[in-house]
């Protein structure tokens, strides 16, 4: 098993679409978010001024960084064990989650705490523990919503913006078995409330990583609410579960990574609380987990070494391109159908998973380029997804008119000259604002680029239009 | 434990795919400059300060300078503002020095000073998520944000900071830096003399405060206080 994705009868990719866009509740929300998140990331690169400057030297860290993973991995684990944690490594989601159904098993643990964490989403790790019949609950605000709803997160950063403040008030009543109202105050107090005791209760807490600092063997948590640091404070037993490519080499490195981190995810200068965790509680130490495991997890990332896609491991989970992608806004989360969603969902579900699975994901785009602007690490997202096409055209994967219209188009071709343009044009989400169904070209610069290279959609059609040809494969 | 993948296995792989020898013991490179010295970034003393109050202004929460000697009269007006009747502070010197202890008596509150010994932890705890406010030292500001660092280490726990809805930070005017780059430098250093002399220097914790505990998870409206503390302040040390 690699990706556990999680319909129990898989919708097809067409069908989660048409779905999505007959639900005007979910368009008005993902607006909305992707507006704010979006606006709040452009502000925060220009009190930056030179944003271009960080987002290539964030590039040249992650760069490096992949290319000696098995060196930093190496230092990361031994200094982790120095500092009195234990490391584990899993070759897919089958064996991280067995390590820590193991864990839990050794320590009897009856209930477990969870702060946000997209990799054990990646690898099913509730559903294996709620089978062992382990109480496990998600404590950042949207993650708790959503676990009540039985759903998925639909974004990276903010998993509920799908639900309305009705939604969440309905399913926070039903919990508490009282009526509440949908005042935010009120729903945010009951979430506190109930998820306090289950804090104070737990056995295990379980999180992700966002970043690891190879030089030291800490774990760095980037939160708002203060969940993360709930969960690796108050429980006996703290698991960080990263995907192998989370590091950052040094404490040098990590101040540009997070600072680009946290500015491209919401648009704040930093997060609330920024957690750096070293080992477990020391002797001397007055609170802090006992034990610390560190579960390090492949789950189909180093496949993706050494090919075309490498860059994708640079990837730093903010979401930014989610937030500027115009079929996002259109179709939401949910219709990507995995766990990551957007434009780096529409990369790396294929490479994580196969094509079989995820192959109309990379159709899934205009090819508008402005999750490639938009990411403060650089990864040339749209030249990856046209890269799918092409792959999947060559294996005789591809719809015929797809396979057509690459050839016409000469996309492999035109690739490089683009790409450079586009970095040139830098960081500003310049241009591709939606207004409601029609995606309007790129002003100024971006025109030229983006005639070209929209052809699936002229302008002049609507985004439903534009899907139900992509959908028949007769543009 | 578990059936997990041998080390060197897992590690032998990625080199593989990397199309290379296994590497080990990688230098990581010395970027020959940094982008955040095209910032302006405050300089001077004055300078840091008031950005640092006005960058905490701006997420709703009130940083003051204040002597040393006003100390117990400023606590005191949190305690009444807040309505706070019990009290968790650090196991921090620093903060018997600048005379916590006695404005928490002048008060009249309930305190309970969160240490490491280890006599009935669950029931200190219990009474750690009772009280209304919590008191630590600061180790580092940042000027940038308005963030308070903590070495959570020893008698400085991690809760008290964090469980209370009220969070109170004193802070000395002379450890406000310009911005994060500063306070992580110098935990790389303390990470450099780790790797040199093997014994653990940076400690188990550590956190960065920046404002009170926020959410924006239902309809992107923000709210204050879901898990963490709710208000915060802090209060700037002029010595
Ligand atoms: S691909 Fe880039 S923009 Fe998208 S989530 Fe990853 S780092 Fe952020």
């Amino acid at each position: 098993m690699k990706q556990t994705q999680t319909q129990a009868e898989p919708i097809p990719f067409y069908r989660r679409v048409d779905e999505a866009l007959k639900d005007p509740m979910l368009q008005k929300a993902v607006t909305i978010a992707q507006d704010r998140l979006r606006n709040g990331r452009i502000q925060a690169g220009e009190i930056l001024g030179n944003v271009d400057e960080w987002r290539k030297r964030a590039e040249e860290i992650r760069r490096h960084t992949i290319e000696n993973l098995d060196s930093y991995l190496e230092q990361l684990a031994a200094n982790v064990q120095k500092a009195g944690g234990k490391v584990h490594f899993a070759s897919d989601g089958d064996e991280a989650v067995s390590i820590i159904k193991t864990i839990a098993q050794e320590k009897q643990a009856r209930s477990v705490v969870k702060s946000k964490s997209m990799v054990t989403e990646e690898i099913g790790l509730n559903e294996a523990l709620e089978e062992m019949n382990i109480d496990v609950a998600e404590t950042d605000l949207g993650e708790y919503i959503i676990q009540l709803a039985g759903e998925k997160p639909s974004h990276i950063i903010a998993p509920a913006i799908h639900k309305t403040r009705e939604q969440v008030a309905e399913l926070f009543s039903e919990k508490g078995k009282k009526r509440l109202s949908s005042e935010t105050p009120e729903l945010t107090a009951f979430a506190r409330e109930q998820l306090r005791n289950k804090f104070i209760n737990a056995d295990i807490g379980i999180s992700g990583c966002n970043f690891a600092v190879a030089e030291s063997g800490s774990v760095v948590l980037v939160s708002n609410e203060g969940n993360a640091r709930m969960t690796t404070t108050l429980p006996k037993t703290h698991i960080a579960v990263m995907g192998m490519e989370r590091i950052a080499p040094t404490w040098r490195d990590l101040d540009v990574l997070l600072s680009m981190l946290v500015r491209s995810a919401t648009g704040q200068k930093i997060s609330v609380y920024v957690t750096a965790l070293t080992g477990p509680r020391r002797a001397e130490d007055a609170d802090g987990p006992e034990e610390f495991h560190l579960v390090v997890l492949d789950n189909g990332r180093s496949d993706i070494l050494g090919t075309k896609y490498q860059d994708v491991l640079h990837c730093i989970r903010c979401g930014a391109c989610l937030n500027v992608c115009p079929v996002y806004r259109h179709i939401g989360g949910h219709a990507y159908g995995g766990v990551y969603s957007g434009p780096i969902g529409a990369v790396l579900s294929p490479l994580l998973d196969g094509y079989d699975q995820w192959g109309e994901l990379p159709y899934a785009s205009s090819l508008c380029g402005a999750c490639t602007e938009a990411c403060p690490v650089r990864i040339p997202l749209h030249d990856l997804l046209i890269e799918h096409r092409q792959d999947m055209v060559n294996q005789g994967d591809a719809p015929m008119g797809e396979r057509l219209l690459m050839k016409a188009y000469g996309f492999s071709t035109s690739r490089p000259g683009l790409y450079e343009k586009a970095l040139k044009w830098g960081y500003r989400a310049a241009g591709f604002i939606s207004d409601g169904d029609t995606i309007k070209k790129g002003p100024g610069p971006l025109k030229g680029w983006t005639d070209h290279r929209d052809f699936p959609r002229p302008a002049s059609q609507s985004f439903r239009e534009w899907w139900q040809k992509e959908k028949k494969g007769d543009s | 434990m578990g059936q997990s993948t041998d080390q060197e296995t897992f590690l032998n792989r990625i080199a593989q795919k990397l199309g290379r020898e296994r590497r080990s013991g990688i230098t990581p490179p010395e970027w020959p400059d940094h982008p955040y010295q095209n910032m302006t970034l405050p300089v001077t003393r004055e300078d840091k300060i008031r950005h640092f109050i006005d960058n905490l202004a701006a997420l709703d929460t009130r940083a003051e300078m204040i002597s040393e000697n006003e100390v117990a009269e400023k606590i005191l007006d949190v305690i009444r503002r807040e309505n706070v009747r019990s009290v968790v502070y650090q196991d921090d010197e620093r903060l018997e020095q600048i005379g916590l202890g006695e404005g928490l008596q002048r008060a009249g509150v309930d305190t309970l000073k969160w240490s490491a010994e280890p006599d009935s932890k669950e029931q200190q705890l219990q009474n750690v998520e009772q009280a209304d406010m919590g008191v630590t030292m600061a180790d580092i500001g940042l000027a940038e944000t308005g963030s308070v660092v903590l070495f959570n280490g020893g008698g400085r726990g991690r809760v008290t900071s964090l469980l209370p809805p009220i969070y109170v930070a004193f802070l000395e005017a002379d450890r406000i830096v310009p911005r994060i780059t500063q306070a992580l430098k110098r935990i790389d250093e303390m990470a450099g003399a780790y790797r040199e002399n093997g014994t653990p220097q940076l400690p188990s914790c550590i956190n960065f405060i920046t404002g009170p505990s926020r959410s924006a998870d239902i309809e992107m409206d923000l709210s204050l206080g879901v898990h963490g503390p709710g208000k915060v302040y802090v209060f700037i040390l002029d010595r």
